[in-house]
């Protein structure tokens, strides 16, 4: 009887030890498998100009990136989430094209080096793994509907663990 | 225990402002008896009764009103009230109507168990075997009573306004008192401990509060002529001591194009990205699993979707910005807007397996169904309200704006002006019934009328138009062909109380609307269809008489076999010589309505389906389909509208032939993609409006032609897209969401074969929600910290007069 006890709590420690995790501490999947979530920002230099209004395109080089939001910028004027083309979202199942764009009627634009937007994107890269980005800006613009010779720069951002 | 306390009243009470009391008594058990009050303004508020529970039934001898027995209060020492129930008990009055729930969230327990200690002390006691009368005083003495309903005919807790009721001779007022057994009351409410808990007190009583991540929703609406824009903004908080995930089960417009979505955290905002669903919901699952804000947009059913916000800190917000746009319907002289607030309980037959479950709160997955709506008890509040803003931009002046449904303010630039704002009153935000606003303009001044927009890509080469047709004035001069009229009622009890009673009223008025010629039938279904006879029954007199004796009876009670009542009402062998017309009166609380609207489609053959919805919050999208399947039209009976009026319209409507068999000639523009592709029959104060793609110029003439009583006939629409245009994509929008339900349509009826591809198509390049697709939003930059957060339901109210114990159930489990 004492030996068959014994034999019984070996089996229920045994049990315990194997894996009756609580529900709520379920493991994340390894990194390595998992996707990953970072984001970039998209930067236009209009130079001594205000800016009222641009349209960019954004391209990953990877396969596996998607885009899973679009945030606004930092001045006020571009505080709201610029929209997006959706046909140009889906067009390419391989490689994910953006089209961001937006304008702003306010008094007080930005001018020189503004961040206008940020994407946040999810890939299915190695943590170490950079993923890149070609950007192109189709148009930007002043208030009064002048073309600006402006610059744009995309820059990947890694979220605070 | 429970006990009773019955007054019994003298026939020579008088009536100050009840307007009408009707009873049906049934055996020894209290069925549901009607109190309506009539405010000085006009409004009649109906107060409605809760039907006994089974251990609440009188005892075998039920004392007459020569005598009564007293038998106290119910022995509550826990301070919490409780429940009570006011019961009649009578002769039948010949006119009988049902009620329900009386929300006594709304009236303070203690003071009705004050009032009836005061009344039981002042009388020299009163034990459970006295025979003694008490005294008997009028109801508005008791302060619980007298403060449910102020002068204003509103429910408000504070007002004080005594009402007596009339009664008949031998009529007996009871009131039921009910303890809360200290087993019902939640001890630990949230996840977490130590939970901050959200306090919703009132003036008045005590109330149980619920914890919710939900805490506001604002919706601001802009119509231009007759498209409405909506913004609707949902507020969620983390109330509790660790990070959660909020659930939210809502309803939307059954036609509205949701296509903007946007997460704001903080002064952050991110806009989410239209995506294939099951892409959309990894994406989700991936970003919660790691610890991100995320959220996502699902769609459950045309008029109903799940909003998910993951990893909600403690004490954070999270607001999620939803818009839409849909095209208003025209009905009988106005303008309807409709703002839906809370999914109905539906019925799932047990051969549903994607229906939309109802279980009490703290109950989830009980249902076994995908999509779950929590709801709370009676006893219940949550903190949630709503604010509703409405800008009115008509077009042509406006004659009136009212809601039928809720107390509203309206500001007006001048009173022949076609623009307006109107807002919610405070006083009535809860959401617990839809918002309807209805504004009416002169008849005369509305037409059929073209509103256009231009492709915002390729401009100079057309693009999207909406058109709305009046149905011709020379119809109402037509007269009908002899009808076979048969009223399906739906007795099933989640149509217990106020919705069948309401029924009841419209079958009665449709009965005594009837012509000689006609012939009529009715068909009532819950688990099992009866109807009135064999065969429709000429209308003669006798029959009349006999219908409404039949009409007068039903009762609710038992599941929603929709079907059953579908394929009796059909399947009797029609009669060519006269237009059959089947009138569903339903609150349309079902899982299963897919199956039912192909049902519908396979089986209609020549008859016309019209569709009463008969709820504070119908089933929008399954009445709308009905009816257009049925080449019908639909009507709501809110709970305190005149069903009689609505009943009327439908006459009207149906008394006069329709133009059917349209055929549109276009003028001058090159037009394609045209939904509705089979254009409905034109009613009587009924148009319709069809979307489409253009090329060209408008020019010239629009010609509608049709038939009318076997008759050509002939309508003439200036186009001239110079004219009316619209602006902020509304257009585009609600085109691709047409084309997406007619797609859906022919996928659900005639199983076309590569109709979800092309549903996803045209959602993704639109950006707009359908069954295939969702909003997935996340923030990437802020990750939350430890294990997974737990998720945590909205659960919200049964619509107002819905009875709990009759949909989600009277045995709710108590929240884990």
């Amino acid at each position: 009887m004492i030996r068959l006890a014994s034999m019984a709590a070996i089996m229920f420690l045994a049990l315990v030890a194997l894996g009756q995790t609580p529900p709520a501490a379920r493991t994340p999947a390894p990194a390595a498998t998992a996707p990953r979530f970072e984001a970039v920002d998209i930067y236009i230099d209009s130079g001594d100009k205000p800016l009222a209004a641009y349209q960019i395109e954004l391209k990953a080089d990877a396969v596996d990136v998607k885009a899973v939001g679009i945030e606004g910028g930092e001045a006020p004027a571009f505080r709201q989430p610029p929209y997006y083309d959706p046909a140009a979202l889906h067009e390419n199942q391989l490689h994910e094209r953006i089209v961001l764009a937006a304008f702003s009627t306010d008094r007080d634009l930005p001018a020189g080096r503004t961040r206008i937007a940020r994407v946040h994107v999810q890939t299915s890269g190695a943590g170490n793994q950079q993923t890149h980005y070609s950007i192109k800006l189709e148009t930007a613009g002043t208030s009064d509907g002048s073309r600006i010779e402006a610059k744009v720069e995309a820059i990947p951002v890694r979220s605070t663990p | 225990m429970m006990r009773w306390i019955k007054w019994s009243v003298p026939a020579a009470l008088t009536a100050a402002t009840l307007s009408a009391l009707a009873l049906q008594a049934c055996n020894s058990q209290f069925q549901r008896a009607a109190l309506t009050r009539s405010s000085p303004t006009g409004r009649t508020t109906n107060l409605g009764l809760e039907s006994l529970a089974p251990e609440a039934s009188l005892p075998p001898s039920a004392p007459s009103s020569q005598g009564w027995s007293p038998v106290g209060l119910p022995q509550d020492t826990t301070g919490h009230g409780g429940s009570f129930e006011l019961g009649l008990n009578g002769r039948e009055r010949g006119q009988v109507a049902a009620n329900d729930s009386l929300d006594y969230h709304d009236v303070p327990r203690i003071d009705l168990r004050d009032a009836l200690q005061s009344v039981q002390s002042s009388s020299g006691g009163g034990g459970a075997s006295a025979r003694s009368p008490f005294a008997t005083p009028a109801l508005g003495d008791i302060p619980v009573l007298g403060d449910a309903f102020g002068q204003d005919g509103a429910k408000t807790a504070s007002a004080r306004a005594g009402w007596t009721p009339h009664l008949l001779a031998t009529e007996e007022l009871w009131v039921i008192s009910r303890a809360c057994p200290p087993s019902d009351l939640p001890h630990d409410d949230a996840p977490g401990c130590g939970s901050l808990m959200t306090q919703q007190p009132d003036a008045s009583g005590r109330q149980i509060p619920v914890a919710v991540p939900l805490k506001h929703t604002d919706v601001h609406a802009s119509i231009l002529g007759w498209i409405a824009t909506v913004d609707v903004q949902q507020q969620f908080q983390n109330p509790y001591s660790s990070k959660i995930e909020a659930l939210y089960v809502f309803p939307l417009p059954e036609n509205a194009a949701v296509n903007e979505f946007v997460m704001t955290i903080g002064d952050r905002h991110i806009r989410g990205l239209i995506r294939e669903r099951e892409e959309a919901k990894q994406i989700y699952a991936a970003a919660k699993a790691q610890g991100y804000a995320a959220s996502l947009l699902t769609q459950e059913r045309p008029n109903i979707f799940t909003q998910a916000v993951a990893n909600i800190d403690p004490g954070k917000e999270i607001d999620i910005d939803i818009k839409y746009f849909h095209t208003l319907s025209y009905n009988d002289g106005g303008f309807d807007f409709v703002f839906p607030m809370v999914v109905g309980p539906r019925f799932n037959p047990p051969s549903a397996m994607s229906g939309v479950g109802a279980v009490a709160r703290g109950a989830a997955g009980a249902s076994g169904q995908q999509t779950e709506v929590q709801y709370l008890r009676p006893i219940e509040r949550s903190g949630q309200d709503v604010g509703v803003t409405v800008d009115i931009d008509a077009g042509v002046s406006i004659e009136r704006i009212v809601s039928p449904s809720h107390e509203i303010e309206i500001k007006r630039e001048s009173d022949d002006s076609g623009k307006a704002c109107v807002r919610l009153a405070r006083t009535d935000t809860i959401p617990n019934r839809d918002f309807v606003l209805r504004y009416e303009v002169a008849g005369d001044q509305v037409k059929s009328a073209l509103l256009t927009q231009a492709d915002p890509t390729h401009p100079s080469k057309g693009g999207y138009f909406a058109l709305m047709v009046i149905p011709p004035a020379e119809l109402k001069r037509l007269k009908r062909s002899p009808m076979e009229i048969v009223f399906v009622v739906d007795r099933s009890g989640s149509m217990s109380g106020q919705p069948i009673a309401q029924a009841r009223a419209a079958v009665e008025h449709g009965l005594r609307r009837l012509q000689p010629c006609d012939t009529f039938q009715i068909i009532d279904f819950a688990e099992s269809a009866s109807q009135l006879g064999e065969a429709p029954l000429p209308a003669t007199r006798e029959n009349v008489e006999r219908g409404l004796r039949y009409a007068a009876g039903l009762d609710a009670t038992g599941g929603t076999y929709m079907i059953n009542g579908l394929r009796a009402a059909l399947a009797f062998p029609h009669d060519p010589t006269r237009l059959r017309v089947v009138s569903f009166l339903t609150d349309g609380y079902i899982g299963n309505e897919e199956e039912t609207l192909r049902i519908l489609h396979q089986q209609l053959g020549a008859t016309r389906v019209f569709g009463f919805g008969v709820s504070a919050s119908p089933n929008r999208y399954l009445l709308a389909d009905m009816s257009r399947l049925g080449r019908g039209a639909v009507a709501y009976v809110g709970m305190t509208e005149p069903a009689g009026e609505v009943m009327n319209l439908f006459f009207d409507r149906v008394s006069h032939p329709a133009m059917a068999d349209l055929d549109i000639d276009w003028g001058g523009a090159r037009v394609s993609d045209v939904f509705p592709s089979h254009s409905p029959d034109l009613y009587v104060g009924r148009p319709v409006v069809l979307t489409g793609r253009y090329e060209g110029d408008w020019s010239g003439t629009i010609r509608v032609r049709g038939r009318t009583g076997g008759q050509p006939t002939e309508l003439n629409i200036p186009a001239d897209n110079n004219g009316a245009r619209i602006v902020g994509g509304a257009l585009p929008a609600v085109w691709a969401r047409m084309k997406i339900a007619e797609l859906a349509d022919r996928e659900m009826l005639d199983g076309l074969a590569d109709a979800q591809n092309e549903i996803k198509r045209v959602a993704l390049d639109y950006s707009l929600m359908s069954s295939y697709t969702a909003f997935v939003a996340v923030d990437s930059l802020t990750r939350t910290e430890g294990e997974y957060g737990t998720t945590v339901p909205v659960p919200v109210r049964v619509p107002e007069g819905v009875r709990y114990q009759t949909t989600v159930g009277g045995t709710a489990s108590v929240p884990r």
